[in-house]
């Protein structure tokens, strides 16, 4: 073909508005049920619960009221957000190394060390918590076994306590923090390290220059996920902890004990405002740190 | 294909001597190999790359060039031998102490700090004070043309500007020996000519020691003092891009670096000096050109540009009347594939498309011809 195009006819057709097939329309159909199913299931029992709470006898505010005076119920509280800090912590030092072993091996490795996070995943909390009450109680095998060793004469106290709790707490939560580390892990560009090796910097600086910032969203993603997993802690605590401060514990009481359906309500509304709160402050330090950089 | 001949014509003629002053490091590859098990990816290799120069390795993906080059950086460990940089044999010595330069194929940039934080990285490692980082680093900028782009991120750049800033990370240091990886790789064509008249001035400039890794002779020969073919995990050629592309030692260095014709040779009839009269299996004799070590070569290379065509073949060492089978313009050049008496097969022949020059039509008869020294014995694989 030779000469130039007709200039005219492409200029007809945009004055026209395109009636173009767009991904949207079918997509908002595709959302309709998921989000009845959320209005229908979460949402409207949360409303419930915050309504709940205002319907105290003796007035809306009653049972908040109560809350900023209970000694025991305000420790419920401290208590819970120090053991979430404690085993998201406790969960990330644990985690961290053996993420980055994961996150460099290969075909058999790769498939044994998942194998040996998602087992655990998939099984009940229920099981597992029952599981280490098995090991850590009187006459458990822990016990048994540093026995067996003579190196106690009588059984340690292990569960029912901070220590037993927590070690359950921070093994149930493994695959939270393992997961998203692995997943950020796996996609750090390993070319990146030799560059920093080549630069000049030794392993240290490498792993502290630039794994690790690198690495930051699967820190970030996981620390999140456990501490708010745990905030949510009950099965484990109520198992291991005997009469344990967990909140969730303390709530359970109030609903099945005591029948105080309002205050019960105002303790749910009060972790969950604490929690969002929690969470807006990560997002908003996520973006900060991530800054410009985001752009890819 | 003839851009390069040019360059490669012009650069070709510079001696070795006429090198700038140079700061660059000397290197020694001294009986270095590498094996996995039973796997040799690269059988013992001695080569000695000049202070200040522009080596390029080429070859094609498997041939080992990569292997020699992570050697050099530390990435790889070798299983045998010593590489020796200014005298002082590095094998035993980490990455991270061995104070080279290197660019990436793919940059290898740190995405989550800004372009300023990355060429200033390895200052950073060498305890550089904040004043002497920020000073260096602005230099470094400049240099690379990208002054503006400091507070920028990787990620926000085009590619040819994270390709220079990974030079200027590479570079900031001072470093005498300066790797390049396939650096141009991932970008397309025109940007990647441009950015080879930038290395080279680069180079020029700052004059390090470069070894540059490609699969790109276009590119090694536009670039490099002296090149090295690679294949199968050993050295096939080493030369000047001139050198290599007029002596081709082997069949496979006359068609990697290039377009060639390859002509079987059956018998060689007669020697004289460097000058032989050989006969091919189709029956032509053809005078021709043989380097050295006679009985081995076993083939004839023909570069499509020496052949001439029609009143141009008139007085040549070498003329024969063959067919054109194919003719096609490609820009700036007519190309030919003309079938040549006997059985030996087609040859290419590229002319210079002049403006009222007609493109011969397939079918026609032609004369082709050509000089013995444009014809060179190659050893067959």
């Amino acid at each position: 073909m030779t000469g130039t195009a007709p200039r005219t006819a492409p200029r007809a057709a945009q004055r026209q508005r395109a009636r173009a097939w767009s991904p949207s329309k079918g997509g908002l159909l595709l959302l309709a049920a998921p989000l009845a199913l959320l209005a229908l299931f979460f949402v409207a029992p949360l409303l419930w619960v915050l309504g709940q709470s205002f319907a105290a006898p003796a007035g809306p505010l009653d049972t908040y009221v109560r809350i900023a005076g209970d000694g025991a119920l305000r420790y419920s509280l401290i208590y819970t957000f120090q053991t979430a800090a404690i085993v998201t912590v406790a969960a990330l030092v644990l985690s961290y190394p053996v993420a980055f072993l994961i996150s460099r091996a290969q075909g058999r490795w790769l498939m044994i060390g998942m194998v040996f996070v998602l087992v655990p995943f998939w099984t009940s909390a229920v099981i597992r918590s029952y599981a280490w009450l098995v090991l850590l109680q009187r006459r458990g095998v822990v016990n048994e076994m540093l026995l067996a060793l003579g190196l106690i004469d009588r059984p340690l106290r292990l569960a029912n306590t901070d220590l037993g709790t927590h070690v359950a707490m921070v093994q149930i939560m493994l695959p939270f923090m393992i997961l998203p580390l692995l997943s950020a892990m796996r996609g750090i560009d390993l070319s990146v390290l030799r560059a920093a090796a080549i630069l000049g910097a030794n392993p240290w600086r490498q792993f502290v220059n630039v794994y690790l910032p690198l690495s930051m969203p699967g820190v970030g993603a996981g620390c999140v996920l456990v501490f708010i997993s745990t905030l949510g802690f009950y099965i484990t605590p109520a198992l291991l902890g005997g009469s344990s401060p967990m909140i969730a514990v303390a709530i359970e009481q109030q609903v099945s004990r005591l029948l105080d359906w309002p205050l019960a309500s105002a303790l749910a509304a009060v972790l969950l405002v604490l929690t969002c709160a929690l969470f807006m402050l990560y997002e908003r330090l996520n973006r900060r740190l991530a800054g410009a950089g985001e752009a890819r | 294909m003839n851009d390069m001949t040019a360059s490669t014509l012009q650069r070709g003629s510079l001696p070795m001597s006429d090198l700038p002053a140079t700061r660059g490091a000397r290197v020694e590859f001294d009986h270095i190999s590498k094996d996995y098990g039973d796997l040799t990816v690269l059988h013992e290799t001695t080569l000695t790359i000049e202070a200040g120069e522009f080596f390029a390795l080429i070859g094609p993906s498997g041939s080992g060039k990569s292997t020699l080059l992570g050697i050099l950086a530390g990435f790889v460990p070798p299983s045998y031998g010593a590489v020796r940089v200014d005298g002082t044999d590095i094998v035993a010595m980490p990455p991270y102490r061995r104070n080279i330069g290197m660019v990436f194929q793919n940059y290898a940039l740190f995405p989550h700090m800004t372009v300023a934080e990355n060429i200033g990285f390895p200052l950073k490692m060498r305890g550089c004070s904040r004043g002497e980082i920020g000073e260096r680093v602005k230099k470094a900028l400049a240099m690379v043309r990208l002054e503006a782009m400091g507070e920028r991120r990787p990620a926000q750049l085009s590619g040819g500007q994270q390709q220079r800033v990974a030079l200027a990370r590479a570079a900031v240091y001072d470093p005498r020996l300066l790797l390049m990886d396939e650096p141009l790789g991932a970008l397309d064509k025109n940007l990647r000519e441009e950015m080879q008249e930038e290395i080279k001035r680069f180079q020029r400039a700052f004059g390090a020691t470069v070894i540059y890794v490609t699969h790109d002779q276009q590119e090694a020969a536009f670039l490099a003092d002296r090149l090295a073919v690679m294949r199968g995990g050993m050295l096939e050629q080493i030369g000047s891009p001139r050198q290599l592309y007029e002596m081709p030692g082997t069949h496979f260095v006359a068609s990697f670096l290039g377009e060639a014709s390859l002509l079987p040779v059956a018998e060689i009839l007669s020697r004289e000096g460097r000058e032989v009269t050989v006969r091919t299996p189709g029956g032509l004799t053809i005078r021709a050109l043989a380097p050295s070590r006679v009985s081995e070569r076993r083939a004839l290379c023909l570069r499509p540009e020496n052949i001439a065509l029609g009143a141009a073949a008139q007085g040549r060492d070498n003329r024969f009347l063959g067919t054109v089978e194919e003719a096609v313009f490609t820009t700036g050049t007519l190309r030919y594939r003309v079938r040549l008496p006997g059985s030996d097969g087609l040859v290419t022949v590229r002319v210079p498309s002049l403006p009222g020059i007609e493109l011969l039509a397939p079918g026609s008869s032609v004369e082709i011809g050509w000089d013995a020294a444009m014809a060179v014995t190659i050893a067959e694989d």
